[in-house]
């Protein structure tokens, strides 16, 4: 028993030591708070997302955290600049043949993989098809309208389309639509899936990459955090005016809003995704912080499901999008939140700042309950667990609804949850709350995918079970016509049928405050995606 | 004694294996469709989604799949998350060390305050002293952790500016080489004071925040059974001996009154794991709470069993050890 | 409460005994603050300043003032109003827990303690299993897999709960079983379960109620932890643990949505743990001077 003694003096000293530890440490922290990082700063970059990048191989990836990682490591054959004109890439120049059925890309020489491969047409090529073969993501882009693809020679790609689709060229600049993986890395890192199948390196590529941009994969941790570093031998160092000195860069996953705040006020991280817009009055006093509150082409959509009764009932519909508190919900957004009219986003093809918008009007509401005979109306409403706007816009229209007697019951789901519930309109919720940004600058990015009564769940993309045979002929129309004005009107006829049969309620562009540390310099928003990073371009 | 062990892990395992039972079957009947998430979210198409279905064995039946699980249980397989990309087991060794160095530090701190200050509350029984433990510990008891963590989040990083922010390094900082994955010990080894003086400033919040809670029902408890020794017979004796109360005290009511304060700090574990999971959330500390909470989010069922499981046998072993020592320590204890 | 006075021997009320509890000034402290909550609770709908429930977008975020005590949320709902409600989801739900827990926890408790046999040694191996792990993670696992929503938490909750409770019973049966009255009543020929309700239970419910009131606090604690992790309570309902997790995002610019929650929160479980700390006392001489 001698030792349980001593072990209480032990106990004691120790108390005492950590005691003074604390103090001292604490000491420390202010003293040493600018020494965290060891390297130059100026040579790395910290990019915080609200949400996480859940695989790097570009054949799979199709979220918007892939955004400020992918395009930095994989290029594909053309680009959409800021500015919203389509570039070069991977292909110097294109050609289109006059029946709109034959695209020729010619290829840039002397481009080489992070791997040290040689870039060429049977690389480009092979990317695409394993995309195709492998059926996810954004494959679609490719796998709908291409009847087959041919390499003539080393530097020339040649896609033959089914037939003609106007909005092929740009959905190629859409940044999922895959970019080109080295064919030496995808030889050499397959195994075999647990059937006994090639994988074709799906297994490895998920956390690493061997594509041709400017900054390579160092690190990475799926949903977490992906560390890049430069690719000195990127061939668009010649061509950027000013190219960045940044080594190394961290694009990190920060749920946490506030959190993301501190990081950003401390100097620990440079440019945020994540930070609420409420926050930018406030962030917008700190000289050390430059604040971009800007809405998005990120629509906030709330789908009736059309095909269950009572909401298979048109005046219901319209009831109810008369019941939405549009003002409000807006305001809930915070600065830059913008109304949406009709389904297309200001300066995209079919937007038509003519056609008629939904106002609250609780009267005509109650009348038009009342004309269909609805009577004590229960509707089930489910929003995905993280998206919190979804529960606010909700919280919100349901005292709206009170004053009608309609009684809107609120639920949280997780987005599996959600993606089984919308499989049927049996059990599709009355209403799902969701948001759709388009794929590529396009029409056909967001009204083909979401009324095309043809592309029901759930095989497609329609997300409210809305038919209607009129849409889906004005909709095959757009896609044939060749000539602009004619094709503009087709799109308003469009959306003006749309509107009128109130499918879903559109409540508004989700604002997000982009900010950045008021050393970073050459920082460009891209207007269409804006999660990208413009990495090479960048200074601190 | 060996017996005695023995019998105790048979009945761990039969818990284990209960709780492997009890959330397999309810992760598996529930709904909600992982192969949905896997194949890449909403736009996914229909193939895409049946092949990865069949991929991940989901197109079986329930029975089929859990003898599949524990197959792979048994070989240490807990399946791969739908998340992260990578096996459960991958991820858990990856996590756990933060979860390990946060929970022994906050363990560390509470054992080496709580036992003086539960000393000196008996000690000083109904005194200022005690009263003032008395009324702190119960107020420390009373706070949610998540709340706390919140609060002293605000003071620490934003006003006061004393300390960073999350993580368990800065940002672009190399982990210490080595292979316990704790960032104080790998660096004391490799002599990277550097390194050790970041991992102790990033820790430090979160364990004291962790620590709190426990701290104070340590120190109740020890005062307890400072109290029951003082009142034994022998006790009394020693004094009408004439001894001194400090030899009384150190010689004769310590080391007996400290044996069931090892038991009541292994069952704190418990506690502490569990606080541990809300800290982690708050601080946003890469550890396994973190972990189960984003899968819980999403939905990702293995990454919550398998750090259920791990969690389960920590737990159990480390009262196993406990109960060891226990009777190690107290020759009154007999294993029958 | 009537079982307070069976605490030595059954001896009937004993007024004097009582009020000493209350002489230890914390320990009424704390009975007062829970009064204070109970009655907030009630009284919430005349209390409250608001509906706590409406929206007003013209005044979201706004700090403190005389027209909002506790401010506004981030749909400019009256915080002061919505921590008010809140008492009456997190008094209830963690009050419905206990009861949950405890009944199961006598049920299996008395049927293990009486029976003894096969059934005993079923659920004891029962309850070995449920305390093998850390209950709220097991709980957060079960409550993952159920689903969102405040029953769902209080089920998950309830599962991992009532083996302490089926122990405390047990226990208390197995003592009981072998007293006097019981023997006596047994000799009579009284039916097995006549004697269990009638005699036994009566005598066990004195631990159990203690218990039940140690364990409120912590109860509190439990469902408020898994509705700040988005498993509990679902909107609108105002409830402190989501109220804390729905403001932690605005804390740098809204201090006051999650603190006021979070200190209902603590003054609830202080109010309780104070409460139950004096009756510990109180119960156990040995501590008491």
């Amino acid at each position: 028993m001698q030792q349980g003694f001593r072990s209480v003096v032990a106990v004691a000293l120790a108390s005492t030591l950590l005691l003074a530890g604390c103090s001292s440490s604490r000491q420390q922290g202010q003293s040493g708070d600018q020494k965290t990082s060891r390297n130059p700063k100026a040579q790395q970059l910290v990019v915080l997302m609200p949400a996480g990048n859940s695989t790097l191989d570009p054949a799979i990836n199709y979220e918007v955290a892939g955004q400020p990682i992918l395009p930095a490591i994989y290029e594909a054959l053309i680009q959409l600049k800021p500015d919203g004109k389509i570039a070069p890439q991977l292909a110097t120049s294109w050609d289109v043949t006059p029946d709109g059925k034959t695209y020729t890309f010619h290829l840039r020489q002397g481009v080489k993989f992070h791997d040290g491969e040689p870039f060429n047409a049977q690389a480009m090529k092979g990317s695409i098809e394993r995309m195709v073969a492998i059926g996810q993501g954004a494959s679609y882009i490719f796998k709908d309208p291409v009847a087959k693809i041919d390499t003539p020679d080393e530097n020339t790609l040649v896609f033959t389309l089914k037939k003609p689709v106007s909005h092929f060229l740009l959905s190629l600049t859409s940044p999922w639509a895959g970019g080109a993986i080295s064919p030496k890395a995808i030889k050499e890192n397959e195994t075999k899936d647990s059937k006994g199948n090639p994988d074709q390196a799906q297994e490895w590529l998920k956390t690493h990459a061997v594509g041709t941009g400017p900054y390579k994969v160092k690190d990475s941790v799926a949903s977490d955090s992906t560390t890049l570093e430069r690719n000195p031998d990127w061939w668009g160092w010649a061509e950027v005016n000013n190219p960045s000195p940044i080594e190394k860069i961290l694009v990190k996953s920060v749920a946490e809003a506030s959190t993301q705040r501190l990081m950003l006020e401390k100097g620990e991280a440079d440019i945020t995704f994540g930070i609420k817009v409420t926050d930018a009055a406030d962030l917008k006093k700190n000289s050390d912080i430059v604040t971009q509150p800007v809405a998005t082409g990120l629509a906030r959509i709330l789908s009736f499901n059309n095909a269950k009764p009572p909401l298979n009932d048109r005046r219901v519909r319209q009831a109810l999008s008369y019941s939405f508190p549009y003002a409000e919900a807006l305001a809930s957004y915070g600065d830059g939140a913008k109304r949406i009219i009709g389904q297309m986003p200001e300066g995209m093809f079919g937007y038509d700042a003519k056609l008629p918008v939904y106002n609250t009007d609780l009267e005509k509401a109650r009348q038009l309950l009342s004309e269909a005979g609805v009577n004590g109306l229960k509707l089930d409403y489910l929003w995905v667990t993280g998206e919190d706007d979804g529960r606010k816009v909700a919280e919100l229209w349901q005292a709206n609804l009170k004053k009608l007697g309609v009684d809107l019951n609120i639920k949280e789901g997780s987005y599996s949850t959600f993606k089984e519930q919308m499989n049927s309109p049996k059990t599709m919720p009355d209403v799902a709350a969701h948001y759709w940004g388009p794929d590529y600058p396009d029409f056909s990015a967001i009204v083909n995918l979401l009324y095309d009564g043809r592309l029901q769940q759930p095989t497609g993309t329609n997300l409210s079970f809305y038919q209607n045979k009129q849409v889906d002929e004005l909709l095959d129309k757009i896609g044939m016509e060749t000539d602009d004005k004619q094709r503009a009107a087709l799109a308003s006829q469009a959306q003006a049928l749309i509107l009128q049969d109130a499918p879903d309620i559109w409540v508004a562009y989700v604002p997000q405050l982009i900010a950045s540390r008021k050393e970073v310099q050459g920082y460009v928003r891209h207007p269409f995606f804006d999660w990208r990073v413009n990495y090479a371009e960048i200074h601190k | 004694m060996l017996g005695f062990i023995l019998r105790r892990i048979a009945y761990s395992l039969v818990g284990l294996a209960g709780v492997v039972i009890i959330t397999f079957f309810l992760s598996h009947i529930l709904p909600g469709d992982p192969a949905q998430l896997a194949a890449g979210g909403m736009r996914a198409r229909p193939e895409a989604v049946e092949a990865v279905r069949k991929q991940m064995g989901l197109d079986q039946p329930i029975p089929v799949q859990f003898g599949r699980y524990l197959a792979g249980l048994a070989r240490g397989d807990l399946g791969r998350s739908i998340r992260t990309k990578q096996p459960v087991n991958k991820d858990l060794r990856r996590f756990m060390p933060a979860t390990v160095e946060l929970s022994v530090v906050a363990m560390l701190i509470v054992a080496l305050l709580g036992i003086p200050f539960g000393v000196l509350a008996a000690v000083r029984r109904d005194g200022l002293i005690d009263q003032v433990i008395r009324v702190v510990s119960i107020s420390a008891v009373s706070l949610p952790v998540f709340w706390f963590a919140l609060l002293a989040q605000m003071l620490f990083y934003r006003q006061l500016q004393w300390l960073p922010v999350g993580n368990r390094l800065p940002l672009f900082a190399d982990a210490p080489p080595g292979v316990t994955g704790l960032f104080l010990v790998d660096s004391v080894l490799a002599w990277d004071w550097l390194t050790f003086r970041d991992a102790l400033l990033h820790l430090t919040l979160p364990a004291v925040v962790l620590a709190t809670g426990s701290l104070a029902m340590v120190t109740r408890m020890v005062r307890g059974s400072v109290l029951d020794v003082l009142n034994l017979d022998y006790v009394r004796t020693a004094r009408a001996k004439g001894l001194t109360e400090r030899i009384v005290i150190f010689k004769h009511v310590l080391r007996n009154a400290l044996v069931p304060v090892v038991t009541m700090l292994g069952l704190q574990f418990g506690t502490l794991l569990s606080g541990a999971v809300l800290a982690e959330v708050v601080f946003n500390w890469p550890g396994i709470g973190l972990y189960a909470v984003q899968s819980i989010v999403e939905l990702d069922y293995q990454p919550i069993l398998g750090v259920t499981i791990l969690i389960g046998v920590a737990y159990v072993t480390i009262n196993l050890l406990v109960d060891i020592l226990y009777a190690k320590l107290d020759p009154r204890i007999r294993f029958s | 409460m009537a079982a307070w006075n069976q605490v030595e021997g059954g001896k009937g009320p004993d007024w004097r005994r009582r009020l000493r509890l209350l002489r230890r000034p914390v320990t009424a402290i704390g009975l007062a603050l829970l009064l204070l909550m109970i009655v907030l609770a009630v009284l919430a709908p005349v209390l409250a300043t608001h509906d706590p429930l409406a929206p007003d977008m013209g005044h979201f975020l706004a700090g403190p003032s005389a027209a909002h005590w506790f401010g506004t949320d981030d749909l400019g709902r009256d915080i002061f109003s919505r921590t008010l409600y809140g008492a009456r989801v997190s008094l209830l739900s963690a009050l419905a827990l206990v009861m949950i827990a405890a009944a199961l926890g006598t049920l299996l408790g008395a049927l293990a303690g009486y029976l003894g046999g096969w059934v005993d040694d079923l659920i004891m191996r029962l309850t070995d299993m449920f305390l093998a792990f850390p209950g709220l993670i097991l709980a957060m696992a079960i409550a993952a897999t159920l689903g969102p929503g405040l029953f769902h938490a209080l089920i998950a909750l309830s599962l991992v709960w009532w083996p302490s409770y089926a122990r405390l019973v047990r226990g208390q049966f197995l003592t009981l079983r072998s007293v006097e009255y019981v023997e006596a009543a047994r000799a009579l020929g009284s039916p097995t379960r006549r004697i269990m309700w009638r005699e036994i239970l009566p005598n066990a419910m004195t631990p159990l109620v203690v218990q039940i009131t140690l364990d409120l606090g912590y109860a509190i604690l439990s469902t408020s932890g898994l509705s700040f992790i988005g498993l509990g309570v679902q909107a609108p309902t105002p409830e402190w643990g989501a109220m804390i997790a729905y403001g932690r995002s605005y804390m740098m610019n809204a201090w006051w949505y999650s603190t006021f929650p979070g200190l209902a929160i603590f003054v609830t479980v202080l109010g309780v743990n104070l409460l139950g700390d004096g009756i510990r006392d109180w119960l156990d001489p040995r501590h008491r001077r």
